[in-house]
């Protein structure tokens, strides 16, 4: 999965700071765990390094964010007109300019399928980054017939987008991933989510072809990126501690008893081993069989 | 069994309802949104009142008792607007809890909403309702049921919904109150919904987004083990999709009421 | 079935008369009876509409000021013993009362049952009710004959015997949402009575004038105690309600006489005689555009001022009267939307009553048509296996085979102010040729032995796992217990 030549972290670190090139950041968010804080931590990451850019294009958005430079409430303009504001507060693509336009959008979702590629297309450009949330549990607006080939809106930003911000919630302890998932679906939202910290799953294309995937404990209180391991697994595993104290009977195996367990060959481990390939039931009458020429379940043969 | 200790009813972490910012002017208009998602058991009458209540004497004072005064808010008029309640039944409530009358307006959406609207394009329902709520940045609104309007009005799609009226909604004042019902996504297991449904997409994508752009989610439900004499219902708060996006200084304080209504009050229990 | 069977297990000393007007009900609890001799002629033909058209100059003046828009509280009978201007109209309208629990004023579904299950003893006023049906049976559609019926009986009330006829005289009007004009035709008529009812009805209109037995009646203790092992809860299960009823007798009592044509009984098998007329119903069209339907509503209601006004859709969206364009939502609910708004307006003196089947509904579409009634209902008919063990087991008593379960998903008043009044199972109906009966639903014992004794405790204590309806739903058992073994006995 990941690669041991990089170090996540450290990746994800310049991802967020810009660092290194890369036109269009995707954050996939869900009323579980929205983007914002994904947002902010970029904000906090480039707010030391050379003076930026910053457009917000809010689709939802209504109050601007202090860290925005340009603040576009696209309800008050229209769809159409968008682009050519941006354009106007950006450089052109063949400027020589140092300071680094950052393009946050808030949310995809609004944009017609059919408008949703050029959209995206027009506003990258060497000098610009866009950031923009995608909430993959806001339905697909119904679009109009004649896009049936056409890919839908999720799989068409993966495709465009160079890094991916797959955002999942820190599941509360109170809950396994199942009843979340059914709590949600019913509206019903459970405490504990929308946290400071979180789960990213993070995708970077890089310049070489390659795609890499981390999974990342994200904080954004502490500013801290780990590696996210699951020990969800770990914990189904079978302690001797775990069956202490449940009963007065003695429940638990020790070592010795363990090994042995083990050791005993399940009946139908032979079934896979090679040789046995063919299979065949082999039925060898013994004496003590009773055999009945009448029962027609008797005989499988 | 004791009787447990009523509760406070707390949504920030300033122990208050509506936090102060969100009542004394502010010099940026900010626009925020509450969602109190309901069901037809547990419908949401008293904490609508509740709010109103905040809004107008300062606090919440139908639930938790009489307790020290607030500030009350004197500098704009909180407007109450419902799709399926007519103006009496608010004002009747808000009357019995002895809620100043000056201090709150009922708009009356209901009545011959269809008569008026009928043949109407969308657009221009949305607009001529729009035109009903005072615009005062300063203000609370409350709407009752909005979701009904994608039945109502014919095409209206929840995008529609969302960017002509609840959207604009929001920026006429400083605080928009939804209340919405969401019995539609209940009961699944026995009668899954049809997602392919394409007015069942609508409504899902509406409510969704009402979460995304609120601070705080107030959830009633009633009991997963069904009617009980001593416990209504829940009361869920949770964060809402802006939580993390808000420039208030104070948070969202999450928790779990149980709470039971009887005749005209409301008393909450902590879980 | 006997008439006395019914007092039994429904009469709940305040379930107001389930008798023809004029006459008084068995099986009431004594103290019923003392003062059900001394209110009866309050209500008779004491005055002909035409009569009280004559107003006092007071009254008039009043009728004037309020112009056309909203019911004007002109009254039918001046000379009634409360003598309230305010709510004129509703206080002396036979179809109206005010609910014991919360003052609203309320009228009669037509089935007495139904009113109960309510808890306000009625819908309402201002307030809308649909009927849900699981399944492809028409139980639904006999609700809402009887509300209809109802309707048509409360018109003919004050005019006694005679049909009042003519435009501007009854006190209800009836608002029916159908093509299907023969749906008047088919309104069932008010239960007459066998002849061994109303012989058994006249002795005990005699044993209640005997009020010296009656007393010596209540003092003593039960029969049931005797008859066979009871319980100790159960016996003070019936201390509790004694005590409840003592405070409550005294004006309850009182209430449900002066409400004797508040509701009747309806023969499914008979129709009401003469067929209602134009001036008591009027059709319309579920086929024309949804605003046409709303004006020419609100039209009849303004039309027909100061009358009682019941809406009624019989089988909404049933797809032999109803166009596929129907079934959207901007279509059925804004009709249903612009109902609920008209009966919010004409809030004193309207109701609206709905029935649908859901097996044609989508969930999308029931929830959405759910949200804009009241008071929503759901009938679950029993499958045919279950109808089969229940008639195994009630084979000696036919009459105890109920039909299916009623469940309860929205009470008008108490739902929007937010209490949780779902009651899935709580309830069990029966559909019976004189009746539309509901009773507390338990699951029956599979043994014929026992059955027949095991049900009658359980019939008349309601209050298990039920409190909310302590207050109303329990009988005098005190009365009733005594009359329980004499009805066990003509089975």
């Amino acid at each position: 999965m990941a690669s041991s030549s990089h170090n996540p972290s450290i990746l994800f670190k310049r991802t967020l700071s810009l660092a290194d090139p890369s036109g269009f950041m995707l954050c996939y968010d869900s009323i579980s765990q929205t983007s914002y804080p994904v947002i902010n931590e970029v904000m906090h990451s480039i707010s030391g390094s050379t003076d930026h850019n910053i457009t917000y294009i809010a689709f939802e958005t209504l109050n601007k964010p202090s860290f925005a430079t340009n603040f576009i409430d696209v309800n008050e303009i229209g769809f159409a007109k968008v682009i050519d504001r941006v354009q106007s507060l950006l450089p052109s693509a063949t400027a020589t300019v140092r300071s680094k336009n950052l393009v946050v959008v808030d949310s995809l979702n609004h944009i017609a399928l059919p408008h949703l590629s050029s959209f995206i297309s027009s506003l990258i450009s060497p000098h610009v980054t866009l950031l923009a949330t995608y909430h993959k549990d806001l339905p697909e607006a119904s679009t109009k017939v004649g896009f049936d080939n056409y890919p839908n809106a999720e799989t068409l930003l993966q495709f465009m987008a160079t890094s991916i911000f797959d955002i999942d919630p820190l599941i509360p302890s109170t809950l396994d991933s199942t009843e979340l998932r059914e709590s949600i679906e019913k509206f019903h939202i459970p405490r504990g989510l929308n946290r400071l910290q979180f789960k990213v799953n993070f995708t970077n294309r890089r310049r070489s072809g390659r795609s890499l995937l981390y999974e990342l404990l994200v904080d954004t209180v502490a500013h801290t990126y780990e590696v996210f391991e699951d020990n969800t697994n770990e914990n189904q595993e079978e302690t001797p501690e775990m069956l202490q104290d449940l009963t007065t009977f003695n429940l638990s195996t020790s070592a010795k008893q363990k090994e042995a367990k083990d050791q005993v060959a399940l009946p139908f481990l032979e079934a896979q081993s090679e040789f046995a390939g063919g299979t065949a039931i082999v039925y060898e009458y013994e004496k003590d069989d009773d055999y009945d020429e009448e029962d027609p379940y008797e005989d499988p043969f | 069994m004791t009787t447990p200790q009523r509760q406070d009813f707390i949504l920030f972490s300033d122990q208050s309802v509506i936090p102060t910012e969100l009542r004394a002017v502010s010099a940026e208009p900010q626009h925020h949104l509450f969602l109190v998602t309901s069901t037809m058991a547990t419908q949401p009458l008293w904490l609508i009142n509740a709010l109103v209540e905040t809004c107008v004497s300062g606090g919440p004072f139908s639930l938790n008792g009489p307790s020290a005064s607030l500030k009350s808010n004197p500098n704009s008029i909180t407007t109450i607007a419902s799709l399926v309640h007519e103006e009496n039944f608010y004002h009747n409530a808000l009357r019995k809890l002895k809620v100043n009358a000056n201090g709150y307006q009922v708009l009356d959406i209901l009545t011959n909403f269809i008569l008026k609207n009928n043949d109407k394009p969308s657009d221009k329902v949305l607009d001529e309702l729009l035109e009903l709520f005072p615009a005062d940045v300063q203000s609370t609104i409350i709407l009752e049921q909005p979701e009904l309007l994608l039945s109502l009005i014919r095409g209206l799609t929840a995008d529609e919904l969302n960017k002509k009226f609840i959207l604009p909604l929001m920026k006429k004042c400083k605080l928009l109150i939804v209340a919405s019902s969401i019995d539609l996504f209940q009961n699944n297991e026995n009668e899954p919904l049809d997602t392919n449904n394409s007015d069942v997409q609508e409504f899902t994508r509406f409510v969704t987004s009402l979460i995304y752009n609120s601070i705080v989610v107030m959830n009633l439900r009633s009991l997963d083990t069904g009617r009980s004499k001593d416990v209504t219902g829940s009361l869920m708060i949770s964060r809402g999709g802006q939580s993390t996006n808000s420039p208030l200084s104070v948070h969202v304080v999450e928790n779990e009421y149980l709470y039971l209504t009887q005749k005209d009050s409301t008393k909450l229990f902590y879980r | 079935m006997s008439f006395r069977k019914r007092g039994e297990v429904l009469n709940n000393g305040r379930g107001g008369p389930g008798a023809v007007p004029g006459r008084t009900v068995p099986g009431r609890t004594p103290a019923g009876m003392a003062n059900s001799n001394r209110t009866l002629p309050n209500r008779g033909p004491m005055s002909t509409p035409q009569q009280s058209r004559t107003l006092t100059g007071r009254m008039q003046n009043m009728r004037v000021s309020d112009g056309t828009t909203s019911g004007a509280p002109i009254t039918q009978n001046e000379t009634a013993t409360v003598n309230d201007e305010q709510n004129g109209l509703l206080l002396n309208h036979p179809g109206i009362r005010p609910s014991p629990l919360s003052g609203t004023f309320v009228t009669s579904t037509g089935c007495e049952d139904l009113d109960k299950v309510l808890t306000h003893m009625g819908l309402p006023l201002g307030h809308s009710m649909l009927v849900e049906e699981e399944g492809t049976t028409e139980f639904n559609s006999i609700l809402a004959k009887i509300f209809a019926a109802q309707g048509i009986v409360y018109n003919r009330v004050t005019g006694a015997t005679k049909i009042t006829g003519g435009g501007d005289n009854g006190n209800t009007h009836l608002i029916v949402l159908s093509f299907y004009q023969m749906f008047a035709k088919e309104l069932p008529g008010v239960y007459k009575g066998s002849k061994k009812d109303i012989k058994k009805s006249k002795i005990s209109e005699e044993q209640s004038k005997l009020s010296v037995q009656n007393l010596t009646e209540k003092q003593s203790t039960p029969s049931r105690y005797k008859d066979f092992k009871i319980a100790w809860k159960y016996k003070l299960a019936d201390e509790e309600k004694e005590k409840l009823n003592a405070k409550k007798s005294t004006n309850t009592q009182e209430l449900n006489d002066d409400y004797k044509d508040y509701n009747h009984q309806f023969d499914i098998t008979s129709r009401i005689m003469p067929a209602p007329s134009n001036s008591e119903i009027s059709f319309i069209s579920p086929n024309l555009p949804i605003s046409t339907i709303l004006t020419q509503v609100e039209q009849i209601i303004k039309r027909q001022k100061n009358k009682l006004i019941r809406i009624i859709i019989p089988s909404f969206l049933h797809p032999a009267m109803y166009q596929p364009d129907f079934f959207s939502l901007s279509k059925s609910i804004s009709l249903i939307h612009g109902l609920r708004s008209i009966v919010k307006v004409h809030e004193d003196r309207c109701v609206l009553f709905a029935t649908v089947s859901t097996d044609i509904l989508s969930k999308l579409l029931r929830i959405q048509l759910e949200n804009l009634f009241d008071a929503v209902i759901d009938l679950e008919p029993f499958p045919q296996d279950m109808l089969q063990f229940l008639e195994r087991i009630y084979k000696s008593q036919p009459n105890k085979v109920q039909h299916g379960l009623l469940h309860v998903l929205k009470l008008p008043i108490f739902s929007e102010r937010g209490e949780m009044q779902v009651k899935k199972s709580e309830w069990a109906f029966r559909n019976g040729r004189k009746r539309f009966e509901v009773d507390e639903w338990s699951i029956p014992v599979d043994d014929v032995e026992s059955s027949s004794n095991a049900k009658q405790p359980g019939s008349d204590d309601h209050s298990h796992g039920n409190e909310n309806e302590t207050s109303h739903n329990h009988s005098n058992s005190s009365a009733t217990a005594p009359k329980n073994t004499k009805i066990s006995l003509e089975y």
